[in-house]
């Protein structure tokens, strides 16, 4: 199934850590088949590492007026409810 | 989908170099509450040249390893090119500089190559590491560059300091050794850690205080003249005495491009500064001091400006090393060490427990009070350098002592994340009935 939908986020002016909590947080309650699309400060090298770490696909590209984008294709949700690492 | 490859979190070798580091800081301060002769009676001997190498090999250069090996990937955008490298690099280091320390403390030539060759190996693995990270590509930012630069003049400072080794084995004639000294430390404190301090403010700043870099030429400038204060330095030092007033205007107009551009970041912040980055700000405030020591110094050994009864290479020594780096590393310090035990420790928590907000991670009243006393500490130590006066220099470092310990206690409290992380299950959410409603 190829995602049609796409979720914005503008993360821009939140302090760090802030924009990767929130968008891995987003990685949970967004439905699969959706892109999540967040626009950032600057290239986000700790989310880009916890993504890997989980597996998880992206595309990371600088815009135009000097911002990031990531794009995150969501398959299914990866929080569980558990407290379990 | 194309798949970027960041900066892994190096949190396993950059602890290790803070917590060595801030220990030195601490030991020395010790050792000048003890003996404030360190700072005001002759500094051509053992005792000074071994306090010297205990702040700046034992602080200043573990802070700045260990800083290296975790954020400059970050600034760079790259990876680290090899992690192997660092590891041996912490040994080296941990090993070599004790080592050194006790050999300048009993004058053991000896025991100084042992200890120096261990150090001089892990600055090699340092050297090619960093500089490799950097290439791989090369992005033409004022961090990178000026990264770049003051690797150039810590390899400057290196080769200066193995002719000084070797004259004092006999195997290489040196006219006066003092000279020589007196380059090593221009190369190693203005040429490597305030031009490292200032490339890489650049980008931690903006990056605190959520702004851009408000003047990417102004921040090149303060690169560009400081590069050219150093690279006229050395010649300057040991044979054309008349360029040194040149290069220490350069050095000079460096650092206030440095001051003027991390000022224009902050007064651009739309946020209230914190603690932390209160007593990074601090810093700035012992530049304009410095500069004009600086300068007055080069007038003085070119023959330009009257000896004064003030020593004015231990007044430079104590403004850039107590004010200016101390409050600079302290203050983005207590930002970076929690932000790395956060990362770390909760990151891979993110969507699956509660996790404790950064802030929650330390004291932020004890940060706040630190804004207060670590730079009032230096500036009694300054003032103590000044005026040769023991008891000034004591009462500082005293202070200075106080602050580090609960600077520490803060790291600490942070540090207890890594084996206590303070999590909470998520609440259970029934999808069923949320659907419904």
């Amino acid at each position: 199934m190829s995602p049609t939908f796409i979720t914005k986020m503008d993360l821009r002016g939140l302090e760090p850590p802030e924009p990767m909590t929130r968008v891995i947080e987003a990685l949970g309650t967004t439905p699969a088949g959706i892109i999540l699309e967040a626009r950032l400060e600057r290239r986000p090298m700790f989310l880009l590492e916890e993504l890997n770490r989980r597996g998880q696909k992206y595309s990371c590209m600088p815009a135009d007026d000097g911002s990031w984008l990531i794009s995150i294709p969501i398959a299914e949700p990866i929080t569980t409810g558990s407290n379990e690492p | 989908m194309s798949k970027s490859s960041p900066a892994p979190s190096q949190i396993w070798i950059a602890l290790p170099f803070f917590l060595f580091g801030f220990l030195h800081l601490a030991g020395a301060l010790a050792w000048l509450a003890i003996d404030p002769s360190l700072l005001t009676g002759t500094f051509y001997r053992p005792a000074v040249i071994a306090f010297a190498h205990v702040i700046g090999l034992g602080f200043l250069m573990s802070l700045v390893a260990g800083s290296s090996y975790q954020l400059l990937p970050v600034a760079f955008e790259n990876p680290l090119f090899n992690r192997t490298m660092a590891k041996i690099h912490l040994g080296l280091h941990l090993g070599g500089v004790p080592t050194m320390v006790y050999g300048f403390l009993n004058w053991q030539i000896p025991i100084v190559a042992i200890g120096g060759t261990a150090v001089l190996g892990g600055f090699g693995l340092y050297l090619a590491n960093i500089t490799t990270t950097a290439l791989r590509p090369l992005r033409r930012t004022p961090t990178t560059i000026g990264v770049l630069v003051s690797l150039a003049s810590l390899t400057g400072a290196l080769g200066v300091a193995i002719w000084i080794l070797a004259s004092k084995l006999g195997a290489l004639p040196v006219h006066d050794p003092l000279t020589l000294l007196g380059a090593h430390t221009f190369l190693i404190l203005i040429g490597f850690f305030l031009l490292f301090l200032a490339a890489v403010s650049y980008t931690l700043l903006p990056m605190f205080l959520l702004v851009s870099l408000p003047n990417t030429k102004r921040a090149f400038g303060s690169i560009q003249y400081l590069a050219l204060g150093i690279t006229l330095f050395v010649p300057a030092q040991v044979a054309m005495p008349m360029l040194l007033p040149f290069a220490a205007l350069f050095a000079s107009i460096g650092l206030g491009l440095y001051v003027a551009e991390n000022y224009a970041s902050i007064r651009l912040s739309p946020r209230r500064l914190d603690g932390a980055l209160r007593l990074y700000a601090a810093n700035l405030a012992f530049i304009l001091p410095l500069a004009i020591g600086l300068i007055l110094r080069a007038l003085q050994l070119a023959g330009h400006a009257p000896t004064l009864a003030l020593h004015l290479d231990t007044l430079i020594f104590t403004l850039a090393v107590f004010g200016t780096l101390a409050c600079a590393i302290l203050g983005m310090g207590a930002k970076i060490i929690p932000f790395l035990v956060w990362q770390h420790r909760f990151a891979p928590l993110l969507g699956r427990a509660l996790v404790p907000k950064l802030a929650d991670l330390v004291h932020v009243r004890l940060l706040n009070l630190l804004a207060w006393t670590v730079p009032s500490a230096a500036l009694a130590l300054a003032f103590g350098v000044a005026f040769k006066n023991d008891l000034i220099i004591r009462l500082g470092a005293l202070t200075f002592i106080a602050s580090v310990i609960a600077f520490q206690f803060n790291l600490f409290r942070a540090l207890t994340h890594l084996w206590r992380p303070a999590t909470k299950p998520l609440p259970t959410v029934n999808h069923c009935n949320a659907i419904q409603s």
